[in-house]
Parts: C-alpha cells; structure tokens; sequence
C-alpha cells in the first residue's frame, strides 16, 4: 500500500513540477498535431494576447494559438507597436491591421520631490525635453556649460521593444538624446528604478503605470503633473486607468505619446489568421480597456475590418 | 528506502526552483555602438558598479558578454571620448546594444605631454596633436606624417628613400649646436639624427634613426612647443619634443589586421637640358671639340638623355601585419613591417624589417609591467658622392652633365667609357667614367640594426600615488660598405676605392618618477610628479679605406688587398646625463590652472662647476568660458587663455668640449724613424655651459558654434643667450679661436590653428583643418664687435643667410658702359666687358657724396638678401567621407625663404665638356638680346650673385588618399573588413624654383619621388 502510495505521488508531483517549472521558464506546449497561429509577442503586450487566445480558443477548440518569443515563424503574426519598430520592419511586410492603441505618461518614485516641484511649474513640452533629454550639441540653442535645470536621474528602456523609441520619437529625439541610465529588460521595470532612485523619473505605459486589476496606480510611482488643460488635469489626477484611457480616446493631447498597436501579417496568409483577427477587431475589443490599452476610434477600427474582409475575398478567390 | 524516496521527492519537488534559482548567474551579452555612425566601439571598458566582480572589454565586433553573479546589476561602460553609459540590467531576454555618444569637446581631449597625460582643459602650454585622420594615412615615412600638420613646426624631407630629415619647431636656436627637436618614443629619448654615420665620408646618404618606427605602428604624436611643456625635458627641451606614442592592445578580443600596398614612383620633376642640337651649337660658339659634320649632328636627333638615363620608375611595396588584443589582465600589440622601396636614382633603395611588441599585465591590482620593444634592420642604398671633381658632386651631378653626343652604351651592350668631350677630372688619359656606370657598379651602403624598448613597473601605493620604475635602451649598431670600382668616379683617381665603417651606439635610460594625483575635493585638484632619471650614451666608430686593388671582385670585403691603404681611424665617447625632474599641475574649479617644472640636469658634457643646469618654468592657464559671465554664450563653447615663461637649454655640442685634448700628428721622421706625436688640439675650457633659452608664450584655445569650430593661437618670444661660439683668443695660447658661451638668438613668432566641422551627418562628415605660423627669427649678438660668422651668420638678421651680390641684369647694345660697374673678374675679360655680359649693382660707387667708393663690383658689394629658412609655414588638410567612402588630401607650404639654386648655376654655365640648360639656347646674341641668359663666352665661368638666388616659397600636396571599406561579409567572419586605397605623395608641388625640388634645396642631391601606391588592408 504505502509503495503504491508512493509511487502514485512520485507520478504525480513529477507531473506537476515539470509543469511548473515549464510555465515558470515561459514554454507553451502544443500536446497535439494541429494547425497553429503564432504570434510573435511583445512583452507589454502579452497579457492581452493570453486573454484574447484564452477567449478565443473556447469559442474555437479547434484551433491552437501561441504566443511566441523573439523568433518568427512562416505563417506568424507579429505584434508591432507604431513608433518602436524600426520602420523597414514594418515595410518588409505586406499587410498591417492595427488593434488598439498604447499611452505613455511621465512617471517618478513616489519619495521624489521633483513632482511636488512640477505641480507649481507643470511639465510642458520644453520642460520634459530639458528634463528628458539631453541638449543636442550640434543644435543652434545649444548651451553646452549650462547646469542641469533638475536634479534628476531619467531610466529608459534598452531593449528593442521599449517604449522609450516612441517616447523619444514623439518629441522629435532619439532614444540616445534620453539623459541618464538605461535600463535592460522589460519596460515594467522602469517602475522599479524610479522607486529605488529618489532622484528617478521615466515614463511608461498605461497598462505598467497602472494595475489592471485595481485600476489604480502601481504602488510606489507617481505621474509627474502635465500641463495640460485644467479639466484634462483633473482627470489625470484622479490617478483612475478607466477615466484616463477615456480622456486619451476621446482628446489628442500633445503632450502624452499615443502610438497604435498594430499586427503585421505574413506574406502567406491563412483563413484561420483572419478569422482571429477578425475576432480580435470585434469581440478582441471589450478587453482592450482592462489591459490598459486605447481602443481604436470607430472609423479607424471600421476600415480594419474592411481589410480583413478583403484579404479573405482574395484569399477565397485566389482557391 | 524511505530515505531514498524522500531524497528524490525534494529532488524533484525543488527541481524546478533549482533551475530557476541558476538563472541568478546570468551570461549576458551585448553590443557597444558609436550612436551616430552605429559602427562597433571596440575596446570600451564594461565595468559592474558597486561590485567586485571583474569587467571586460568590447571586442573587434563591438561585442561584450560578462556573467553576472546576479540581476539586477548595474554596469557601466566607458571609452575614452565617449560620454559614459550605464545599464540598469533587470532580466536578459536580448542582447543588449548600447549606443555610445561621442564627447565632442576639442579641450577634453587627452594629450600625452612628457612623463605624463593632461587634459587638454587642464594644460597651460602649447601642444599640438598630429590629427588621427592624417596618423591614418599609409605612409613609409614618418615625415610624410609631419610636414604641415602642426602650426610652427617645419618638415624639410629627403628625397633619398630612408634618410633623415630636418624638423624645425619655432626656429632655430643655436648655430654651432643641433637645432632639431628631442624625439621621445614610447619614453625613450631617442639620440640626434646623424647618429647612425659610421664616418664614411663617401656615403653622405644617413639612416634615419626614426625610419625604424613603422609609421602605422603610431597611436599618437604631439608637438611641445612652449617652454611649460618643454621644461620637463630641460636641457634639451630648447628646440621643441616631438612625443611618439605607439599603439597597445586593448581589453578585448584578438584582433588581426594585415595591409599591403604596392606603388610606383618618380620624380616629381626633371630638369629642361639642352640636347644634341643645342648643345652642340653652343660648343661651337664657344670653341668647343665638336668636330662632327652637320650631317652627323642631325643624325643624332635629340642625342643621349643621361638624366632619364639614371632616373627611373620605381616600385615601392610594403606589408604589414599587426596583432593585438588582451584580457582583464594583460594587452598586446604585435605588428611585424617589411618595406622595400627603390629609389628613383639607379641602384638606390631602401629595405626595412621591423617588429614590435607592446605588452602589459596586470600582475596584481595594483602593480603593473609593462614591455615596448621596437627591433628594426634597415638597408640603405644611397647615392654615392664624388671626392672633389669640379662641377660634379654625385652621379646625378656627372649624368645630367654629361655631353647629350656621349652614349651610355656601346653596341655590344657595354658600359661606354669614351667620351671625347671630358676633359676635366674625370679624364686620365685614355679613360674616362660614365655617370651610369658609376651609379650602377658603386657600392655605398648603411646598415642598422636598432632595438628600441622600455620596461616598466608601475605600483599603486596607494590609488592616487604610483611608483614608476621604467629601463630603457636604445641600441643602434650600424654598417657603412663602400666601394668604388677603378673605372667608376668614385675610384678613377685610386684605382678603386673601397671603405668600411662601423658605429655602435648603445643609450641606456633609467627612470624612477612618483606621481601623486587625487581630486582633493571638489574645488582642488593636483597631479604632482617627482623623479629622478639617468640617461648614459656610449658610442664607438671606426672607419678603415684601401685602394688600388688588383681584384675588384671582392669589393669591400678586403681592404687588406688593397695595394695602398689609408690610416684606419676609430673614435668613441661616454656622455652621461642625470636629472632630477619635478612637475606640478594644480587645478582649482577646474576653471584655473597651474602648472610647475623644475629640472635639473647633470651633462658630463661641461666642466665640474657648470655641469648642473636648472631649469623652471611656470604655466597658468583660465578657462574662462567656465566663468558666469561667459557660461552659458551660445555661440562660444570653450574659451582658454594660456601663458607660460621658463628656462630650458640646448646640450647638443658634442662630448668633452670643455677638456683639453690631445691629437696624433701624421707620421714623421725622427731619429730615421717613423713616430707618431702628440699635439694639443683645444685648450681646457671649465668656462664653457649650456645654451639657454627663455621663453615667453601666451596662448588662447577657443571652441566655438556648438564645437564645430576648434581656434588655437600662440605668440611667443625666445630668447637664447650663451650660444657656443667659436671666439678669437691670444696668439699666446697657441690657438687661434676657443668655444665659449657668447651671443644671443631670438625668436618670436605668432601660430595659429583652426580646425572645423563643416559637415557631421551619419553618412556624410567633412572636416578641414588648417595652420599657420610664421617665425622672426635674429642674431642679436655674436662675440665681442663680431659683426659676423662667414656669409651666413650676421648680427641683425636672421640665420643661414643669402648674402650675395645683386645681378643687375644684362648689358644691352646701346647701354652707358661708363655707368656700369664691372665686377672685379669682369675688368680682364677677352673680349673686353660689353653687351651681352652680366651686370652687378655696386652697392658703392664712387660720387660726389661717395668719394671714398670704388667703381668695381667686389665681394664688399655683397648684401643681405633673405634667408634659406622659411619665416611663414602653414598646412592644410581635409577628410571628407560618405559611407564607405572616405577622401582625405593634405597640403603644406612655406613663405619667405629664399634659395640659391647652385645647380642652376652649374647648368647655366656654357661649357665645351658639359652640358647646360635648355635655356642656354636662348642666350644672348646681337640679334637675340636676351634679357634672361649672357652670351657665351669661352671661358668665363658664371658667377655667384643673385642672378641664381630664387623664391623657395612652394605648395605641395602631400598627401591624398581615396578609400573605400568594401560591403562585404563572410559569414565564417562577420567581422572582417576589407578596405582598398589609392594614395599619393608629393603629386603636385605649385613653385617658382626651377631646382629639382624647393625642399631638397638648390644643388644636386636626391630629387624628391611623388608617389602613387594602391593599397588593401584586411582586418579581423
């Protein structure tokens, strides 16, 4: 009895642990021998992909969707955030759908001063450029002994897949004129170096500046105050991810980046990928807001559909 | 069992958190990139911070990789001009790419000054860094790097492949002492130019001691000009030092470069002579031997070309091979050079074989050695020089001399040796030498074998005080072989003449400096250094000569053959030179700077009570762009003002000056005996000192419109008092002059340099640099009333003096003979003075207010008319590159000297045995009244004046090179680099002179080659 016992828990715990310990180092397994969507992911990005996959894959069993990490598959489909890609990535392909939308706001450790400091002369463009980014010194302006207007150290993403390009791209920088210390490794921890540096301040995205769940703000970090106009101010610092993303869909406000969230198709397209991404660009999109995203304007996310509809049309035709 | 099983269950349990947990020793990987041109930083410094852990380096590749003990990690990656980087490093999901900003700040920049590294923010003297673009060009020779590219520094080149040249910076300071600046390689001071000379007299042709350095073997170069820079160097910093620094390995991975280049060269101009026809209706004008009908001459057409006879196109190739690289603890650099280079004269060439090893280690944190080791074995074959035959100096001389009616060959293919029209030197009865012949079959050869190297150990007391030892040697053996074979001008006089000599020069350099350098806070900050040196130089030379030899064949290998030989002669010296050195840099707010040097020197080359020599100097500089009012000028980024004053001195007079000496006397007879004596040669001299020179210089270094545009100017007055002359004493001593510290030079002089960045996009950059000096140099005092010393040295004017006689021009038909002055050799002249002739000015004649004149044209005539040293210098050079392409030209030129051109002179001479210019066929005749060339008489000479005293002002473009880095990639190699070049030197030259070459001077020596070479360089 007890070697059966045994022997059963070997079996068992054996099981779990692998598991485990597979999901701990990221692997997705397909057991079986079926038609597989790959996505080529992006980290910040991933959450919603698990959920739309997760949804998707109840209403169609037959189908089996991965999420994918650097390498790209033949038939994969490849999440590109406008404004962080290189743009001969984007152009080497055929077709781009766009999803959603992704924000960045200014953030700092909540031990900071420099917020305190910027409620009193908020942050407008000049102000986040001098506070950002370093001065070019080949620009007309340039003034190459002055003192740095603030104490402050600014962290940045390293990766290929930061938002630091987009932040930088969308004040007319690149992401080596952004001061300060970079950082390797995903954007969320931005968070991390700002609460660790009391002199810190960066910048993120909605869905790493807010928690998901409580649609609060992450515990430790503080948005540096915009100036913006004073109803829009009002909302921000109500520090709510729900009346915040409603703020960024419905104004286009100069100072905070909005880039799309786009999927780039492979040359070779399949049915079951447009009907994913059908699915994505109409019942994708009640799951947009939770994950901290923008949802597309209506007109943008119509024209979307036409092209997916479209490249089905070909693709029935071309049978 | 139940052991057993529960071990497995933990195992497995835990197994998964286990692997997890590894994932804290973290192998990342990454890249470091120039941001702008994103090519890969090679060598920068990845460093943890906050940690112990050991960093690393970027590769070839700009790669990196470094296990981290765990995340998150901050590392922190410098280079030096780049601003530096850190990385916060929280997971490693990607490699990560790290773009590096260039620090485009001209006074941040670090410059290797004596015994030492500054800011250049921080200096207070004048140095000059020789730009990387113009280090980066393929040249065999290091002056080709020099010449016009530092304000004030003047580059005269040889045009004999592996000969010395001539560098002046800011003038010359003596007259009897060298004037060339201290070279310091690697920080061995290496010894004066002539130095490889065995004592040959036949072979003038000198190794140069710096053709041992393989110029692509050079990281950097700086020019000390001011006496703040110089005065480490004390009493032989009055000329100048140029600092040599070659390249060491760095952090990283093993890099491979290998460069050929093949080229042809020529000369860059040749001399218009007359041929057959001319020259042979000259000679019959002037009663020559020409006994040949009309006929016969138009038949010879052009006749022989003897100049392009012994001018050739000549290869020229070098390889070379570098390797290099290191870890945590130790770099290397190892390149190996062969560069085999024909002259452009028959039988000239020059060969050099050379290796060098640069290698540190890290032996403990805080003790490091380290090896530089420059071995060298260079061959010279130099164009040989005629004993003392008129008109004739070298082969070159014999050749473009030689009758154009004379063949080189005769039918058979032999060397022709009849030529009816010699009649001078070169004729001993029946036989005569034929220029060719002579340059072909003369042997006049220089060997050296030199080994350069320094060994140091630097210790870290503690980290801001480090304890230097450093052995240093300088060892040069050199060779001289010559021999002359009886039928060529070299031994027609001695049937055959051949010569050995030898040289060995061993220096040895001991050092052992302190250097105390620490940010005292945030306000002070000082480097201070103390030490003490030894520098002892041994030299011994013999020469031995034998002639008549029955058997040629053997050449110099015998001289015991010879059947008369010549009394062997052998010498040798001992100089040693210890100093004491002390230097402090004081810096407060890093906007007011301070520099102080003292040296003292030792020279057993003076007599016990002046033996020691101190010499100080003081520097300050301000940055005053650094102050309020002035921080924040958006157009003027850095502004500095410099000012230095000291004393250094010149110890360049030779050994045992102050001694009396004793010298044999030749053989004599006594007693029915040959026996050699003893005389005294100079008497004791325990008065005699250093040559010191006080100098002055104030300087200003501005940066300006966002660092685009770099101005550095310098005005500066030396002074140098106790010039060693030679002085008349008391007919009672027995001697007729003695050595001794009398007179005064000064020279004053204003620099400027200006480099810009017109164009700096990514793909498209264009740079121009540029400089200018000009320098006034005079003797102000020469000993006692001495007015001056020979024609070329007068007090008031500046040195190497043209001080000849004013040619007026040429006496026309119809002009008042009785208002022209004959010259003094003119009065006797058959037919008598008169049109036709050459005029002078008298500069004194007889007036009503000139009773006391003269009415001839003499010596006493004679009048300053310029100097041979250029008093403007300036160069210029541009880089333009567009992606892989890449261009770089650079030019240098000089203004204000003038030269005489005793070749002209020579060739200008109508001659029944010679051959002359071409020009000379438009001499003067009743019905060509040329205003330009005398008519010819048939035996007059033509004479020395300003007829032949020419601009020697000229522009040269000096360099040029077009490359191109091929886009290639082997996947086996990825980060191979193939780069192709077309480079020239010398290809255009914009003068007046009608010489060969205004830097080669007036007469016959070597004619500078231009150059054109097509190159590869591979690197891996």
């Amino acid at each position: 009895m007890n070697r059966k016992v045994l022997t059963l828990s070997l079996i068992a715990l054996i099981t779990i642990s692998s598991s485990v310990g597979a999901q701990i180092a990221g692997v997705i397994i397909n057991p079986v021998q079926q038609e597989v969507v790959y996505i080529k992911g992006v980290k910040f990005v991933d959450a919603l992909l698990e959920k739309w996959i997760s949804e998707y894959s109840k209403e169609h069993p037959g189908i089996s969707l991965s999420i994918t990490g650097k390498e790209a598959h033949e038939h994969s489909i490849e999440v590109v955030p406008f404004g962080i890609q290189d743009d001969s990535v984007v152009q080497a392909q055929t077709t781009i759908v766009s999803f959603g939308k992704y924000a960045i706001l200014p953030i700092a450790g909540r031990n900071n001063a420099l917020p305190d400091e910027f409620k009193k002369k908020k942050l407008n463009e000049k102000r986040i450029k001098e506070l950002f980014f370093e001065k070019d010194a080949l620009a007309d302006d340039y003034e190459p002994n002055k003192k740095e207007k603030y104490d402050a150290t600014v962290y940045s993403g390293n990766g290929s897949y930061s938002i630091a390009r987009s932040f930088a791209g969308h004040f007319g920088y690149e992401t080596i004129d952004l001061k300060g210390k970079k950082i390797a490794g995903d954007d969320i921890y931005l968070n991390n170096a700002v609460k660790k540096d009391d002199k810190g301040v960066s910048f993120n995205n909605l869905n790493y500046v807010f928690n998901t769940e409580s649609r609060k703000l992450n515990d430790g970090i503080v948005l540096l105050p915009l100036d913006v106009k004073k109803e829009y101010a009002e909302i921000l610092d109500a520090l709510n991810l729900d009346k915040t993303i409603d703020l960024l869909e419905n104004r286009n406000i100069n100072l905070i980046p909005v880039e799309e969230l786009t999927f780039v198709l492979p040359k070779k397209v399949n049915p079951e990928i447009l009907r994913f991404l059908e699915w994505t660009l109409s019942k994708g999109q009640d799951y947009i807001h939770s994950f901290g995203f923008l949802q597309l304007d209506t007109k943008t996310l119509a024209q979307q559909r036409k092209q997916i509809s479209d490249i089905g049309t070909k693709l029935l035709v071309n049978k | 069992m139940i052991k057993v099983v529960c071990f497995l269950l933990l195992t497995i349990i835990f197994f998964p958190f286990f692997a997890f947990a590894q994932e804290g020793n973290v192998k990342i990987e990454g890249k470091i990139v120039d941001e702008r041109t994103l090519e890969p930083i090679i060598g920068a410094g990845i460093s943890l911070e906050s940690s112990k852990q050991t960093g690393t380096a970027s590769d070839t590749n700009g790669n990196f990789s470094l296990i981290l003990q765990s995340l998150p990690a901050t590392i922190s990656i410098n280079y030096l001009g780049y601003k530096k980087q850190e990385v916060d490093i929280y997971e490693f999901t990607e490699p990560i790419i790290i773009y590096l900003r260039e620090n485009i700040n001209f006074l941040n920049e670090i410059v290797v000054v004596g015994y030492g590294t500054q800011k250049r923010k921080e200096l207070t003297g004048a140095v000059t860094s020789i730009s990387k673009e113009t280090l980066s060009q393929p040249v065999v020779s290091i002056d080709n790097l020099l010449g016009g590219a530092a304000a004030g520094l003047n580059i005269t080149q040889g045009g004999q492949p592996g000969s010395t040249f001539s560098a002046r910076i800011r003038g010359g300071n003596s007259i009897n002492a060298s004037n060339e600046p201290l070279y310091v390689v690697d920080g061995v001071i290496l010894f004066g130019n002539s130095s490889t000379s065995s004592g040959v007299s036949q072979v003038t042709a000198n190794l140069n001691p710096l053709a041992a350095l393989n110029p692509n073997d050079i990281e950097n170069i700086q020019i000390l000009k001011d006496v703040s820079a110089t005065a480490i160097y004390g009493s032989r910093g009055s000329n100048g030092v140029i600092i040599i620094t070659t390249k060491s390995g760095k952090k990283g991975r093993d890099n491979i470069e290998y460069q050929y280049s093949i080229g042809w060269q020529q000369a860059s101009k040749t001399l218009d002579l007359l041929d057959a026809q001319g020259w042979v209706a000259l000679n019959r004008e002037i009663g020559g031997a020409v006994k040949l009908s009309d006929a016969e001459v138009a038949a010879l057409g052009r006749g022989t070309d003897w100049q392009d006879a012994v001018l050739r196109t000549a290869a020229t190739q070098t390889h070379q091979i570098s390797f290099s690289g290191g870890d945590d603890k130790t770099r290397y650099s190892f390149s190996g050079n062969f560069t085999d280079q024909d002259g452009i004269l028959l039988n000239t060439d020059f060969k050099r074989y050379v290796g060098r090893l640069n290698l540190e280690r890290d032996v403990l944190k805080n003790l490091k050695v380290s090896l530089n080791l420059n071995a060298s074995k260079l061959n010279q074959n130099g164009l040989n020089e005629y004993p003392s035959y008129s008109y004739r100096n070298n082969s070159l001389d014999d050749a473009i001399r030689t009758s154009p009616l004379v063949s080189i060959y005769n039918p058979d293919g032999s060397f022709n040796y009849a030529n009816p029209y010699e009649t001078g030197d070169l004729r001993d009865g029946d036989r005569v030498t034929n220029a060719v012949s002579t340059l072909t079959n003369t042997t006049a050869q220089n060997h050296a074998n030199t080994l350069l190297a320094n060994v140091a150990i630097s210790y870290s007391i503690i980290p801001s005080l480090v304890l230097k030892v450093s052995g240093g040697t300088n060892i040069a053996n050199a060779t001289t072989n010559y021999f002359a074979p009886s039928y060529t001008a070299g031994g027609f006089s001695s049937n055959g003449l051949a010569s050995v000599g030898n040289r060995r020069t061993d220096v040895w350099q001991y050092e052992y400096t302190l250097n105390y350098t620490k940010q005292l806070s945030k306000e002070h900050y000082i480097d201070a250094l103390a030490g003490y040196t030894t520098q002892s130089t041994v030299t011994e030379n013999a020469t031995a000569s034998a002639a008549n030899f029955a058997n040629e064949q053997i050449l110099w290998h015998s001289l015991g053959s010879g059947n008369s030989r010549e009394a062997a002669s052998s010498g040798g010296s001992e100089a040693i030179l210890n100093s004491y050195i002390g230097r402090v840099n004081y810096t407060f707010r890093e906007k007011y700077n301070l520099t102080a040097t003292l040296r003292a020197d030792g020279s057993s080359r003076f007599a016990a009570k002046h033996r020691w020599g101190y010499f100080p100097s003081v520097g300050v500089s301000w940055n005053i762009s650094d102050e309020a009012f002035l921080k924040n000028n958006r157009k003027l980024n850095e502004l500095k003002l410099r000012t230095s004053l000291g004393t250094v001195g010149n110890q360049e007079i030779g050994n045992y000056q102050y001694e009396a000496t004793y010298g044999a006397t030749s053989p004599y007879s006594f007693n029915e005996q040959l026996i050699v004596g003893y005389v005294r040669s100079r008497p004791e001299n325990p008065d005699l000192k250093w040559e010191q020179t006080v100098a002055y210089n104030v300087g200003i270094d501005a940066v300006l419109f966002n660092h685009r545009l770099n101005i550095t100017a310098d005005a500066y007055y030396k002074k140098t008092s106790d010039l060693l002359l030679n002085t008349p004493t008391s007919i009672g001593t027995g001697f007729s002059s003695v050595l001794r510290n009398i007179g005064n030079i000064s020279n004053k002089g204003v620099e400027l340099e200006v480099s810009g960045t017109l164009i700096d996009q990514r793909k498209l950059k264009w740079n121009v640099s540029g400089n200018i000096a000009k320098n006034v140099n005079k003797v102000l005092k020469l000993a006692g009333d001495q007015e001056n010393i020979g024609n070329t040295i007068r007090v008031g004017h500046p040195l190497n003096l043209q001080y000849l006689i004013v040619y007026g021009g040429i006496v026309q038909i119809g002009d008042d003979l009785t208002k022209i002055s004959p010259a003094s050799w003119q009065t006797a002249l058959s037919p008598a003075f008169g049109p036709g002739d050459e005029w002078f000015v008298n500069q004194n004649p007889v007036s009503d207010d000139n009773p006391d004149g003269d009415n001839v044209v003499n010596d006493n005539d004679r009048v300053v008319l310029g100097s041979s040293t250029p008093d403007i210098t300036y160069g210029f050079n541009t880089t333009l590159s567009y992606g892989n392409l890449s261009f770089y030209a650079s030019f240098q030129g000089v203004s204000g000297n003038k030269i005489y051109n005793s070749l002209r002179q020579t060739l200008s001479t109508p001659h029944a045995s010679y051959n002359g210019l071409a020009v000379l066929a438009d001499r003067w005749t009743a019905e060509n009244p040329s205003t330009e060339i005398p008519k010819a008489r048939t035996s007059a000479s033509v004479y020395t004046s300003s007829r032949f005293l020419e601009d020697g002002a000229y522009l040269r473009l000096k360099n040029i090179t077009l490359s191109y880095n091929l886009p290639v990639r082997i996947k086996a190699a990825p980060s191979s680099k193939f780069r192709v070049f077309l480079t020239g030197q010398n290809l255009l030259t914009i003068t007046d002179f009608t010489g060969y070459d205004p830097e080669t001077g007036g007469g016959s020596s070597y004619p500078l080659a231009r150059t054109i070479s097509l190159g590869v360089n591979l690197s891996y």
